[in-house]
């Protein structure tokens, strides 16, 4: 009798040991599965937190312990699966957190302050006055600033060179596939002045699409002075 | 009395007949086991040697490939001086590569041939320094490319003739580059990983092998034994003899029974219990390993790793803001407005803007919303490579939370990371203020790195 007691006893916490793995396997992290979260309603943002995909989520099975205790439930795992998402266009929409701005919103590009106004940091040129700003665009910054040179080598190796080359000779591992990428220290492109260099990083050109949305104007002012280092030879 | 002593050898001599006869059975059956293992070890040696060899084989391969895609290219450029080939590759480069390539159609054609498709040089400088009089003038096949290409391309009237002569001369020079760019690129990629794949097969060839070979000792043991304990229980023998060989070597009952065995069981589930409980409980809340999977196949080990572009093209914000940025899908467009406008997980940008919806990405690293993150303190003043947090991103197919962005990992950073403080007037009074009671170099935790508020408020 004490043998079969010790034996039930084994087996027992055996089944309750092995049931407690599994439970608390499910609880890491895994592919699809940001895993079990302690007190989810603390850390989701409830003000606009970029590209989070987390949502209320009033259907759930125990939405009426929410409603009971008035807090805002989310999805079963916190977040919706990609799955969910994809099966449901609905649910897709009122997901994102990517919003269309509120209405009344001024674009950045059009938005200028009275100390902008007339300056080269704010650029109204159109986009087909490439002659135009060659003429009458000047930088607002000295050229011989080091600092100045220094903050657009650094512009110019993260924004450009992947495709204009370190030296800016149209050999970056981009520009390989890319096609058409012009070398600065040669022919016509050794001459062209600060104005048309403004132009082409705003507007693009040839291939070369706008790079406007990473660079603000005073960036800009910056690059283009490092690529006038860089036509003369001067890295 | 002799008919008995007969009878006694012949007994003996039917008892050593049988005894041969067991032992033939014996002998046999090793025999055939060694056989086994023998054709066991043999084709696992000629297995990984054939894997070798083939690795061997691809690689010599490309190389002939990419010395045949060479001598092409010096067979062809036997023509011009080597000084003339130079200078028209830096005319190209500087005048023509930012529409044209030799093999490929960009904006205008591709060039390759271009003088054998005009017919002669003299056509060809010609159309190269005055495209748009050449084309009004009636040219049939200037009018051709005009209707395919709907553009004329600039006046090259700056060109000296000799000029635009030394660029046709390195044009004709270029060997054709994406096949044998292509093959090497493939292969070398490809080779290593089939070596990895070979080198991980001879392991786990060998690992079968040895298991297999003890599975046959076992077999041949347990052969034996039966075959030896079949014997004497055949035999007459002796009391105290019979009960040596009927007497089981091990009671397992007793064994799996006693107070001991079973002690030590029930000690190693609860300790392994008690680990794993604790070890799963430390996961809740702890997203490490997680890796979603992305609307579009976007890999992180082509663009940062392969092309190398900068973390900060894509995710602009990371040294001006809280949030390192996802970028928008014009963002994509500054490349794949050009490249690769084909490809189906392209595409799926494409649709987005037409749709005006945005990408669903999934964000992997969501640091709770009780603690407060900024990338710019970290990246631009803190000079913090994006590589120390988010792991070797540059190899990732698909991104993986590798830190565990806990509490505790936060703090022992700020214990071990000295402040960046080079060049930032910012920090000179209090390095004065540190150094007159401290002899350690400034660490975050010295400025507050440890401070409740700082993260949490």
């Amino acid at each position: 009798m004490k043998l079969f007691n010790t034996f039930t006893f084994s087996t027992l916490s055996t089944v309750l040991g092995v049931a407690m793995l599994t439970l608390l396997a499910s609880c890491g992290a895994e592919e699809n599965y940001p895993g079990v979260e302690y007190a989810p309603q603390m850390y989701h943002s409830v003000p606009y937190e970029p590209l989070s995909q987390v949502v209320e989520n009033e259907n759930h099975w125990y939405s009426f312990i929410d409603d009971y205790f008035n807090t805002s439930p989310t999805s079963i795992y916190g977040y919706y699966t990609k799955e969910e998402l994809a099966e449901n266009p609905e649910l897709r929409k009122k997901v994102t957190n990517m919003l269309m701005p509120p209405v009344g919103t001024v674009k950045r590009q059009e938005y200028q302050t009275e100390e902008l106004q007339g300056t080269s940091m704010f650029y109204e040129m159109h986009r087909d006055s490439v002659e135009l700003a060659a003429r009458t665009w000047k930088s607002p910054l000295s050229k011989d600033d080091e600092q100045v040179l220094a903050d657009g080598k650094q512009l110019f190796l993260t924004y450009c060179a992947s495709c204009h080359g370190n030296e800016g000779k149209g050999d970056g591992k981009v520009g390989a596939v890319y096609n058409g990428v012009p070398n600065y220290t040669a022919g016509r492109y050794k001459t062209l002045n600060e104005g048309w260099i403004f132009h082409v990083i705003t507007y693009g050109k040839g291939r070369m699409w706008p790079v406007k949305v990473q660079l603000n104007p005073e960036e800009r002012w910056k690059v283009v002075h490092y690529v006038q280092q860089l036509q003369q030879g001067k890295p | 009395m002799l008919f008995k002593q007969l009878l006694i050898q012949k007994s003996y001599s039917d008892r050593i007949r049988s005894h041969k006869r067991n032992l033939k059975r014996n002998v046999t059956g090793s025999a055939f086991c060694f056989a086994l293992m023998l054709l066991v070890f043999s084709t696992i040696t000629v297995l990984s040697t054939q894997s070798v060899y083939a690795q061997q084989d691809t690689t010599a391969q490309t190389t002939t490939d990419e010395t045949a895609a060479t001598t092409d290219g010096a067979d062809a450029a036997a023509g011009a001086s080597p000084e003339v080939i130079a200078q028209g590759k830096e005319l190209f480069d500087g005048n023509c590569a930012q529409c044209h390539a030799v093999h490929k159609k960009v904006v205008g054609p591709a060039l390759n041939g271009a003088e054998g498709r005009w017919g002669s040089r003299a056509a060809t400088i010609n159309f190269i320094k005055y495209p748009e009089r050449t084309i009004n003038s009636g040219n049939a096949y200037a009018k051709k490319l005009y209707d395919e290409y709907q553009q004329y391309m600039p006046n090259h009237d700056f060109f000296k003739d000799e000029q635009v002569a030394a660029i046709l001369d390195y044009i004709s020079t270029v060997p054709v580059p994406t096949a044998a760019v292509a093959a090497t690129g493939g292969d070398t990629g490809g080779g290593g990983q089939e070596g990895g794949t070979a080198n991980s097969g001879l392991l786990l060839g060998i690992v079968i092998a040895l298991i297999a070979i003890l599975l046959v000792v076992a077999l041949v043991l347990v052969v034996l034994t039966s075959v030896l304990s079949n014997y004497l229980k055949r035999e007459k023998l002796e009391e105290d003899e019979n009960t040596v060989v009927t007497q089981s070597i091990f009671d397992f009952k007793a064994f799996f029974t006693s107070p001991g065995f079973i002690g030590v069981v029930l000690f190693v589930l609860v300790a392994v219990g008690a680990k794993e409980l604790f070890a799963g409980l430390w996961t809740i809340g702890v997203q490490q390993g997680y890796a979603p999977t992305q609307p579009i196949k976007f890999s992180h080990k082509l663009h940062a790793g392969l092309y190398e572009i900068d973390c900060k093209f894509c995710h602009s914000g990371v040294e001006k803001g809280k949030s390192a940025v996802i970028p928008s899908a014009n963002v994509c467009m500054n490349c794949h407005g050009e490249l690769r406008r084909g490809s189906p997980e392209i595409q799926k940008i494409y649709n987005a803007i037409e749709k005006n919806e945005p990408i669903q990405w999934v964000r992997v690293h969501n640091l709770p919303d009780l603690s407060y993150f900024n990338h710019s303190q970290h990246v631009k003043v803190g000079g913090i490579e994006c590589q120390t947090c988010h792991g070797e991103i540059q190899e990732m197919e698909v991104v993986q939370q590798v830190s565990l962005l806990t509490m505790g990992w936060c703090i022992n950073c700020h214990r071990q990371w000295d402040v960046n403080a080079k060049g930032n007037d910012y920090y000179d009074n209090l390095i004065k203020l540190h150094e007159s009671t401290s002899k350690e170099p400034l660490k975050v935790e010295d400025i507050g790195g440890l401070e409740c508020s700082k993260c949490h408020y």
